[in-house]
């Protein structure tokens, strides 16, 4: 992996600390130096200023080895750490990390864990030094370690009940909103889900996960991992697929859980059929301002290997877009590189955009630069105008280059900040629709 | 005052080292500061901690505030990983000060698994080419973490080797968040790197012709010259100081016939070789910058105060005053002060009015955090305690002084929210100022907090201390956000922690200090 100009995500440590701030009254326990739990909470922040959480930032128990723990290691410190905890942090269950340091210095984080013995509440390990991964593979190796250490298994799965996962706290901004309206969507036709990320979720439910008859995984590279080692682990049969955004897209993905499941067909189009009217009553009276100005965009789409797609479908098959380019700003594998191009060609799109997988943010400004028509000095050239990014808060120098509008949809989000509102599903698409046009209309 | 330096070192020694700075003291102000004039606050560890700054993260600052540089985390994907909130405020806070910056440029080698056996060496010299040709940046800021500094990467011999090929000056910053404690330790290595690598002299013909020796009014351009300089002082601005506090104190030090000029931030650093031509060295807050005063005054024999951060009436006049004391002034000083205590304290009324008597918690940097006290006092309001992020005897002029005017009160060193929650049940103030990341704890509290710093602002001088005084008493006007969200959040801390000494954590080795 080479080195990167302004990466769009943390270390390993990093997506572990996001996502167990997430969790339901859980304390992380860093094993390492004082800085890492302070920088990586405001890094996840930047996920449309997330905040600390329950436990997170400074508030993070961090065991703060110094030099001479380097020499000496650190064992001690972090009997010392998790007993304090104990005494200090009030949760429901307790995860030791550990860092960059104590990995190379090899503390033997079991085997102390053993000396300090039972305690009244449930703790965990998880290697997490971050010169192992990425923030993204940090949420995976979590979500492994929950089923492999704390979810029981479960001989009878409750049929109507999933779990949901592929999108990463902070490093999917809209996460929480996201969520909860699948989880909303999925109730209309009888589908309990754990989330184990929205405000509704305690211990419990990622408890009972073991119990769920289906993994429904949203992104193609974050989370598949996990669900195949939880299918031989706990017998749960998993759905791969995306984040669904907008009627289409939604209800294909209704659609997908509802075989899975082997759901009533009729109760399900009952359902949707409901959903997709109420959507379009909006789209009926967004539409007096739509067709008397030309709102129809060229999008550039620069997101994480989850998001792009979908946003880029959404914008094609849903509001009628031409999406030029996507630009995905994760480090891949060749082979996730290939599961990402083989959902971008089953994508019908009206116009297909190119697929760019680019890390560096100046080097997507260059890439269109180098590539559009528009920068070429012809007296007549297809312009790519009007134009609208959907990136990042980081992107906006492209959105300038390129005189258009900018709204924040991937990591790092800084100019909003976001709380309940989401993308996906059915309200997600309205709201995404009601941004991409309050972002032309903004100066009336 | 402990302070042990060498310019000439590869890296300098973290402050619990070089100044016995304390991270850990829980107690009063009394004791703080005669444990700090004895060396040994250093002797003071806890037994739970939490996580807080690193040096590295705060080496991040003056080095992407430097015009047009480029900043490399020299590290896994996730150090430094937090500096895209940077971009916003060096571009905005550089136009308010008239100076266009590129924004936050910066890379992360990206070490993982296979570099931490083979080292990182060859990936940092690729980042570094790259970084100039892509940006032609003025400097390039090389920022070592634990990682690389764990498995002895030698950023300074990449440097060696690639700084002929490329037009940026290469500056390597031993700053692994392991190394320091205190993590203001991080102002001492970003000048370290600054000092090593840049010059402080004009050169000839690039930034200045010379006089004609033949010329007739050569003497007398001499003496201008001279007298110029003999007049100037240089101020040195830091990532917690706003535009608006160095258009305030310039005007201050304009009016007593001073030139000003303000460096290191919001310069180029070719822009830094007119930093001898000043007669004295003054810091807004030497928290930041003694390390560079003291190696300007050993390398070019520029004298240096070191006067309190200019917050608060009192602290303002006493900034103003010794600077005028040093080039004679005192008399126009005086003249000045008074005139501008008179306007101030006219506007002060009914805002003393508003919060009299309202008790009030300060945390964050040791200089700001007691002159902002001071403040708090001069308007009437009862500051019932201090949290010192980190503290050495440099601040024992300022916290005599506050122990005299304030009283020994409650006085502790802690970045650490389980003591910040359980002091301010036993304190009760009425609202806290907080540096930023603190707030937020004191708020979920239900009490509510306004920022410590924020460019935003306008916070030292006599304006400052109006708008300061202004805020504070508009926050306790309507304390209903705090309200509403301590009645509904839950915190972290079991309830019987709060039952407990907040620092039964610390363990203090030093019990012959009374």
């Amino acid at each position: 992996m080479a080195y990167i100009e302004r990466p769009r995500f943390s270390c390993m440590l990093g997506g572990v600390l996001a996502t167990l701030s997430a969790l339901p009254r859980t304390i992380p326990i860093i094993h390492g130096a004082q800085g890492c739990g302070g920088n990586l909470s405001a890094a996840y922040s930047l996920g449309g200023y997330l905040g600390a959480g329950y436990c997170g930032n400074s508030g993070v128990p961090s065991s703060n080895i110094g030099e001479s723990d380097i020499i000496f290691g650190g064992g001690e410190k972090l009997i010392r750490e998790i007993n304090s905890t104990f005494e200090v942090m009030d949760g429901d269950l307790y995860v030791v990390t550990t860092t960059c340091m104590t990995d190379i210095i090899g503390d033997d984080i079991k085997g102390i864990l053993n000396e300090v013995g039972q305690k009244d509440k449930p703790i965990l390990f998880i290697d997490t030094g971050g010169f192992k991964g990425n923030s993204y593979y940090g949420y995976t190796k979590l979500i492994q370690e929950l089923f492999a250490q704390y979810i029981p298994q479960k001989n009878t799965k409750q049929n109507n009940l999933v779990n949901i996962f592929g999108l990463v706290p902070g490093y999917d901004p809209y996460f929480r909103g996201d969520l909860e309206e699948l989880k909303r969507i999925l109730e209309l036709v009888g589908v309990e889900a754990n989330t184990f990320f929205t405000h509704d979720q305690t211990q419990q439910n990622i408890l009972r996960a073991g119990e769920a008859s289906l993994n429904i995984v949203l992104s193609r590279v974050y989370g598949p991992e996990a669900a195949i080692a939880v299918k031989d682990t706990h017998g749960i049969d998993y759905l791969i697929t995306d984040l669904p955004i907008g009627n289409l897209a939604t209800v294909g993905f209704v659609w997908q859980v509802a075989e899975k499941l082997g759901l009533d067909r009729e109760k399900v189009s009952k359902a949707l059929y409901q959903e997709t009217d109420s959507y379009f009553k909006y789209i009926d009276r967004a539409t007096d301002l739509i067709a008397d100005t030309d709102f129809q965009n060229y999008a550039v789409v620069i997101a994480n290997a989850t998001e792009a797609l979908p946003y880029a479908k959404y914008l094609d098959n849903e509001i009628g877009w031409i999406t030029g380019y996507i630009f995905i700003t994760d480090e891949l594998t060749e082979e996730q590189k290939n599961a990402i191009r083989q959902v971008f060609d089953d994508i019908e799109f009206s116009i297909r955009p190119e697929l760019v997988f680019e890390t560096d943010t100046y080097r997507i400004q260059q890439y269109i630069e180098q590539n559009n028509p528009q920068f070429k000095s012809d007296a007549y050239y297809e312009t790519f105008s009007p134009a609208f990014v959907l990136g990042s808060t980081i992107d906006r120098k492209l959105a300038e280059v390129l005189n258009g509008g900018l709204l924040s949809i991937s990591f790092p989000v800084i100019n909003r900040i976001i709380l309940a509102k989401g993308y996906a599903g059915f309200k997600g698409g309205l709201n995404l629709l009601e941004d991409l046009i309050t972002g032309q209309i903004s100066g009336r | 005052m402990i302070f042990d330096v060498n310019f000439d070192s590869k890296n300098p020694q973290s402050r619990e080292v070089s100044r016995r700075t304390g991270f850990a003291y829980g107690g009063c102000t009394s004791r703080l500061t005669r444990c700090a004039e004895k060396g040994c606050l250093n002797n003071c560890d806890r037994n739970f901690t939490q996580a807080t700054f690193c040096q590295m993260m705060v080496s991040t600052l003056i080095s992407f505030s430097v015009k047009d540089s480029v900043v490399i985390m020299h590290g896994p994907v996730g150090c430094g990983s937090q500096s895209h909130i940077i971009d916003f405020s060096i571009k905005a806070y550089g136009a308010s000060r008239g100076v266009k910056m590129e924004g936050a440029r910066w890379f992360s080698t990206n070490l993982n698994e296979a570099d931490v056996i083979s080292g990182g060496e060859t990936k940092l010299k690729e980042t570094i080419l790259d970084a100039d040709r892509r940006f032609r940046p003025t400097a390039i800021f090389v920022l070592l973490s634990c990682t690389p500094a764990i498995i002895g990467d030698d950023i300074d011999d990449v440097i060696k080797q690639l700084q002929s090929d490329v037009t940026a000056t290469l500056v390597p910053l031993h700053c692994p968040g392991f190394k320091a404690k205190v993590f203001s330790s991080a102002y001492d290595v970003v000048y370290h790197g600054i000092l090593q690598k840049f010059n402080f002299e004009p050169i000839p013909y690039v930034d200045y012709y010379p006089f004609n020796k033949d010329d007739k009014d050569y003497e007398q351009k001499v003496q201008q010259y001279e007298y110029k300089k003999s007049r100037t002082v240089n101020l040195y601005n830091a990532w917690s100081i706003g535009p608006a506090d160095e258009a305030e104190i310039r005007r201050l030090l304009e009016a007593i016939g001073l030139n000003v000029q303000i460096f290191v931030e919001f310069k180029e650093p070719d822009q830094w070789r007119m930093i001898t031509q000043a007669a004295l060295n003054v810091s807004f807050c030497h928290v930041h910058d003694l390390y560079f005063l003291e190696f300007l005054k050993q390398k070019f024999n520029m004298p240096y105060i070191l006067p309190n951060i200019p917050i608060g009436i009192g602290s303002t006049g006493k900034f103003i005053m010794e600077i005028a004391e040093f080039f004679g002034l005192e008399k126009e000083a005086e003249k000045l002060i008074a005139r501008e205590k008179e306007k101030l304290e006219k506007a002060l009324v009914p805002i003393k009015e508003k919060v009299k008597g309202k008790k009030v918690l300060i945390s964050g940097g040791y200089l700001r955090i007691g002159t902002t006290g001071l403040l708090a006092k001069e308007i009437g309001m009862e500051v019932v305690g201090f949290r010192n992020f980190n503290y050495d005897s440099f601040g024992n002029k300022l916290f005599d002084e506050i122990e005299e005017t304030i009283g020994d009160v409650s006085n502790s060193i802690s970045t650490q929210p389980s003591e910040l929650l359980n002091v301010l049940r036993k304190l009760k103030p009425d609202m806290a100022v907080s540096h930023p990341g603190i707030g937020v704890w004191v708020t979920k509290a239900g009490i509510p907090s306004i920022t410590l710093f924020a460019q935003r602002f306008p916070i030292f001088g006599y304006k400052g201390a109006y708008d300061l005084s202004r805020r504070l008493a508009r926050t306790l006007s309507n304390s209903n956000y705090a309200r509403n969200l301590g009645e509904n959040v839950h915190l972290p801390f079991k309830e019987d922690w709060y039952e407990k000494d907040p620092y039964y954590y610390i363990v203090d080795k030093n019990t012959d200090i009374e």
